[in-house]
């Protein structure tokens, strides 16, 4: 056997945060090679740099046959023979599903092609029809749900007949029979046509299941690989998240305490059933679960940023006003998102002034004049109690390597002193000294009296800080942990099992 | 409710036909003098001009910018026309000075494309930008005077029509044979927008610029290209419009911006991109030129028409927002 | 502490213009030196200047809100038209009936100001329609009740309110002074307040606003508001220079307004700029209109050499600045491709 794509010694930064470092991998002709990592251990940059949509610092990528590469460029790539499926789809919403499987604009030709829109919806249904689907080529995508467009997507890699399809978390958003036919179609397709795959899976049942061989991805750096049947999950969770940074526990869970949130048959449409539970003041509690399984969901109807249908939420005894953030806010709720970037900072301003963005009122005269100096002191002090390395506080955020952003994003919300803190995936793509710092923080301000509802699929960290672990599948209730003693393969076995019964 | 939001949200057109129609039964009730030929071939005539600028710009709102300097580069270009014809007393057929505008239109069009890329801001800042910069260029460097004397072969133009009819008391109305190049024109920008790969990268470009960018497509190329092509068509809007009016005018058009972007807008073009077509931008040329052109004929007084423009306008851009109210049934938007 | 002041991409900005302005005013002086460098000419300047300037910073507010407001002219015109209007009518023979009359016109043209800038607040905040569009719309609209009310036809005011456009105090223009005073002031609320403080957060990052707990549309609303008011302050002044309201006076002027805000150092992209760099961008354009009219005053359509060297000036002034802040628009613009309403999550939970 041959390899298809090598990629050898990919380095990758960005602004001094190190996202790749010499990453050596071979896909070989007609297998299927899946590529685990946490989030933020460099999955999606490498995918990039493959799909010539990033360049890469150092290091090269090869297809067979082609000079290798290092660059931006994109349709190189595709006429190379990678398809790229990404996380997000990439899909054109305005457009046809047929235009989408089969476009007629891969160059900006000016001469007309007057069938394309009959071929192209005969190449579409075709597609479709390989994977099973019977969604009409006529329909136009933005009126698709989530689970026909990944589909859409993945007939539209198929049309390409290329060499090598990258498959980024293509699972994510099916349902079970999905799945199967989606892992059924890769294994014909590489048995029948001796196509090669490369697979990012965050669901390691599936990839035991599927790959050929296996490369794990930990901050940046190969942690292992080699063919699949060397790996077991419990292997695979192990080299993915190192054993070191497990060891740290929960300070000891609180008693006797007031419950401070009281959640009684929260119902959110189409993603949340059900769902009580109480969380006293001073108590971490942990939301787990695989994507999709109604585990974000939860945490932003817990702060009204989604709407529930039916139950309530309850602080202190007082029921939250439904769907109304800033009512959530002003009781003592603080959520810190899981996108970073979009959503949590302000990249041009101030390190200081995002740590101030969320406490302008509390330094307000009555007349509206801002007390600046206080602002900044306040959040000088929290920058400070979280530890952020900078030279001035004046630099931009954009500076900061993630592990800081993520601090300054903590900071911002600390500021407020909440009652009950949500936390949406609090250490994605965070270095290990910065994970292990707002691990820290954590179970301080829980010995403080703070509740916190932590939200993750990074089950290490669930057990490093969460006195209880709510395990979530398919939008309801499945158990309720106590961390005590588990192990990070118990809690996976409970997580994934839950899925499988679906 | 939301049926009849649903209509409007399957064809764009349909709050123009509805409007057209509403017009012309109002109008005609008002007056019959509307119905009649004169006044049915004066509403086409008014919609020749800004119906050529409307597909050039419905070009750039479809990839997802704005161009408002569209007026000076038909002014601009026109105007240089002339002039050059006139310098070498050509008097060969029309066609050339067709050519020639939409030709220099066109080189003005890759200069506000080339800014926009290169820059990289609000193609609405650029153009604004690129508008008193054509304007001022034409006005200082090539003349302010009204040009009577236009090239020999555009005299004959402005007076072709395609139909004449005599008219009950003896006059004489006649279709002018610009409604052709209009036609012309939309049937080209159809076939184009529907079945060249440059009109679906347009679409793509501006329905998801970050998944075009993925998938290889040239978009740097084809937004030149977009500009461009708007550059032309204006070009060749000035042409025509110095035929009807039979001079050279350095200060016509300019002003008429915001009637073009009604028109493309109102007929479901969407200023974020992706969204619009031929057939609903010449429904919304006709509706604007219908609204400016008849409210005298219905009696409604002349101090009053911009109102009533301004209150369609207004009607028309919020005809998207409506849309989307009407489709907002998820919870779940945070993703 | 220096050090960091010169690097901040505004403070860098504002050496630009400075550095403009004195070249401008340099070049001029040396080529005219019998007219330019004259108190005549500087205050002539100034009077000329306010009312760009006022027009200008009400889409300095939008801006920073990453709104703009196009409708400013028509706005500023109707003001002028309800205020001529209103005096007229109820201008008596006594001083005292006088100034009741200036007061209550006065009023009721800020009033009409905030009416206008609500409805566009309304329409951009409420009803999500692009900014661009709706002022555009309501620019037709607000010309269209002002020519319906005068049927296109000037209205005269009447001659104690021209103290406004002609009046000077301590020998400079009232019209500059209230420009000055209302940059100052603004600044000073944009600087000193808890709104001015999360207003540039909402044009920085609206959604990553709206999940720091502030009232995303609130600011937004607010800046429409003001925008609609300073129009209206500026419509009276020049209903006092001209003693006279008309529908369509200084139509050029939106244009105008825009290419200074984004000269003044403002970010089309929201977040960024001040009221001062506006005022600053004022000073520079009208140096360099006075001083090539100056120049080509013999040169047939001189006038118009002005309106090719705003373009250019804007185009090289965007081009400088542009090239310190690249990385960041880029990825602005991607994410503003994706999501044209950033705060979308507000009202979709709310309701």
């Amino acid at each position: 056997m041959s390899a298809v794509l090598t990629v050898a010694e990919v380095s990758r930064s960005f602004g001094g945060v190190r996202a790749l470092h010499n990453v050596s991998l071979a896909v070989e002709q007609g297998a299927v090679h899946c590529l685990v990592g946490e989030n933020g251990s460099g999955k999606s940059t490498l995918t990039k740099i493959i799909a010539g949509v990033l360049s890469a610092d150092a290091g090269t990528v090869a297809m067979a046959g082609h000079e290798p590469r290092s660059g931006v460029n994109p349709g190189l790539a595709i006429r190379e023979g990678i398809s790229v499926i990404y996380q997000d789809l990439a899909l054109f919403p305005n457009l046809t599903v047929a235009e989408n499987i089969a476009p007629c604009e891969r160059t900006a030709s000016l001469t007309p092609h007057w069938r394309w829109r009959s071929s192209a919806k005969r190449a579409a249904a075709a597609a479709l029809e390989e994977l099973g689907s019977a969604i009409s080529p006529t329909t136009v995508v933005e009126r698709l749900p989530t689970a026909e467009r990944q589909l859409v997507a993945i007939a539209r890699a198929m049309t390409r007949r290329p060499r090598m399809i990258l498959m980024d978390e293509p699972t994510a958003a099916l349902t079970h029979q999905e799945i199967d036919r989606l892992l059924a179609l890769v294994r014909r397709l590489r048995d029948e046509h001796s196509m090669s795959f490369m697979f990012i899976s965050h669901k390691l049942n599936e990839v035991l299941e599927l790959a050929d061989s296996v490369t794990v991805l930990r901050n940046g750096v190969v942690a292992s690989e080699g063919p699949a049947a060397d790996y077991t999950i419990e292997r695979l969770s192990n080299d993915m998240t190192g054993r070191t940074i497990s060891s740290a526990r929960p300070t000891k869970a609180p008693t006797g305490r007031e419950p401070r949130l009281t959640v009684t048959g929260l119902c959110v449409k189409g993603a949340v059933e059900d769902i009580s539970f109480e969380a006293a003041e001073g108590e971490v509690i942990g939301i787990g679960g695989l994507l999709g399984s109604g585990r974000t969901e939860l945490a932003l109807s817990l702060c009204g940023l989604l709407k529930s249908s039916e139950g309530s939420v309850e602080i202190d005894g007082v029921a939250l006003r439904p769907g109304h953030f800033q009512d959530a806010i002003k009781r003592g709720i603080a959520y810190v998102p899981e996108d970073r970037l979009t959503e949590g900072l302000f990249l041009d301003r101030s390190i200081r002034d995002n740590a101030a963005a969320a406490v302008a009122s509390e330094h307000t005269s009555r007349l509206g004049a801002l007390n600046r100096s206080a602002l900044h002191a306040t959040a000088e002090h929290w920058l400070g109690q979280l530890h952020v390395k900078t030279p001035d506080y004046n630099d931009a955020v954009n500076t900061l390597s993630g592990g800081n952003q993520q601090r300054v994003v903590l900071s911002k919300w600390l500021a407020r002193r909440p009652r009950l803190l949500i936390l949406n995936g609090p250490t994605v793509g965070v270095d290990v000294g910065s994970r292990h710092d707002i691990h820290e923080t954590i179970r301080h301000l829980a010995k403080d009296g703070t509740t916190v509802i932590i939200a993750s699929d990074d089950l290490p960290e669930l057990l490093a800080v969460a006195h209880r672990v709510l395990v979530l599948s398919s939008g309801q209730l499945r158990h309720d942990i106590l961390t005590g003693d588990l192990t990070v393969q118990a809690l996976w076995e409970a997580i994934s099992a839950d899925s499988a019964l679906s | 409710m939301k049926r009849i939001l649903g209509i409007a949200q399957d064809a764009p057109s349909s709050f123009v036909l509805v409007s057209i129609g509403a017009l012309y039964v109002a109008f005609i009730a008002r007056n019959s003098a509307f119905i009649e030929l004169p006044h049915q071939f004066a509403i086409l005539r008014s919609s020749i001009v800004i119906g050529i600028m409307a597909l050039g710009l419905l070009l750039v709102l479809i990839s997802g910018g704005i161009d408002v300097s569209f007026t000076a580069v038909a002014v601009l270009s026109m105007y240089s026309t002339v002039q050059i014809l006139n310098g070498v007393d050509y008097g060969g057929p029309i066609v050339v000075a067709f050519l020639i505008a939409a030709a220099i239109g066109g080189l003005l069009g890759l200069l506000n494309g080339a800014l926009i890329s290169l820059l990289r801001l609000p193609t609405l800042i650029v153009t604004l930008a690129t508008l008193t910069l054509f304007r001022g260029f034409m006005l200082f460097f090539i003349g302010t005077d009204r040009i009577r004397e236009l090239p020999a072969q555009m005299k004959p133009f402005a007076r072709s029509t395609i139909v004449s009819v005599a008219t009950p008391n003896g006059g004489k109305a006649s279709l002018h044979v610009g409604i052709l190049l209009l036609v012309g024109l939309a049937l080209a920008v159809a076939v184009l927008l529907r079945w060249t790969p440059f009109g679906r990268a347009i679409y793509a470009i501006g329905g998801n610029r970050q998944a075009a960018e993925r998938a290889g497509l040239p978009i740097r190329r084809v937004e030149l290209g977009v500009y461009g092509l708007a550059g032309s068509m204006a070009g060749i809007a000035g042409v025509v419009d110095a035929a009807l009016i039979r001079a050279a005018d350095p200060f016509t058009i300019v002003g008429t911006e915001l009637d073009v972007l009604a028109a493309v807008v109102i007929g479901g073009a969407a200023i974020t991109g992706g969204r619009g077509g031929v057939l609903g931008t010449f429904l919304g040329v006709i509706l604007i030129a219908l609204v400016d052109s008849s409210l005298v004929l219905a009696g409604i007084p002349t101090e009053w028409q911009k109102l009533f423009v301004g209150l369609f306008i207004l009607a028309g851009v919020m005809l998207p927002a409506l849309r989307t109210w009407s489709t907002r049934t998820d919870p779940r938007t945070i993703e | 502490m220096i050090r960091n002041a010169l690097r901040d991409r505004v403070d860098s900005h504002v050496i630009l213009l400075v550095g403009l302005l004195i070249f401008e005013i340099g070049v001029f002086s040396i080529l005219e030196p019998a007219t330019y460098p004259t108190r005549a000419n500087f205050t002539s300047m100034t009077l000329q200047a306010s009312e760009i300037g006022l027009l200008a910073l009400g889409i300095v507010l939008t801006m920073i809100v990453s709104g703009i407001d196009l409708s400013i002219v028509a706005t500023a015109n109707v003001a002028g038209i309800i205020a001529a209007t209103t005096m007229t009518a109820m201008d008596g023979p006594s001083s005292s009936a006088t100034a009741t009359a200036i007061i209550v016109g006065v009023v009721i043209a800020l009033a009409w100001g905030a009416a206008a800038g609500a409805l566009n607040g309304t329409l951009v905040v409420g009803a999500r329609v692009s900014p661009i569009l709706v002022t555009l719309g309501t620019l037709t609209l607000f010309t269209g009740i002002g020519t319906a009310a005068t049927e296109g036809k000037v209205v005269f005011g009447i001659d104690a309110f021209t103290w406004l456009g002609d009046g000077k105090i301590a020998g400079l223009a009232v019209p500059f002074l209230l420009l000055v005073a209302l940059a100052v002031l603004l600044s000073l609320r944009l600087a000193r307040t808890r709104f001015g403080f999360e207003a540039y957060l909402v044009g920085e990052n609206a959604r990553a606003a709206w999940f720091s707990g502030i009232s995303v549309r609130r600011r937004q609303f607010a800046m429409y508001v003001a925008s609609g008011m300073l129009s209206a302050v500026a419509g009276l002044v020049v209903l006092g220079r001209t003693n006279a309201a008309q529908v369509d006076f200084g139509q050029s002027f939106v244009l105008l307004a825009v290419l200074v805000a984004v000269l003044g150092g403002l970010d089309p992209y929201g977040g960024r700029g001040s009221p001062l760099g506006a005022l600053l961008a004022v000073a520079v354009l009208q140096a360099m209109s006075t001083g090539l009219n100056q120049v080509l005053v013999a040169h047939t359509g001189s006038n118009f050499f002005k309106n090719f060297a705003w373009g250019i000036l804007l185009i090289v002034v965007l081009a400088i600045s542009q090239r310190s802040r690249t990385p960041r628009n880029n990825r602005k613009h991607e994410l503003r491709d994706k999501t044209p309403e950033p705060d979308s999550h507000n009202t979709d939970t709310s309701r």
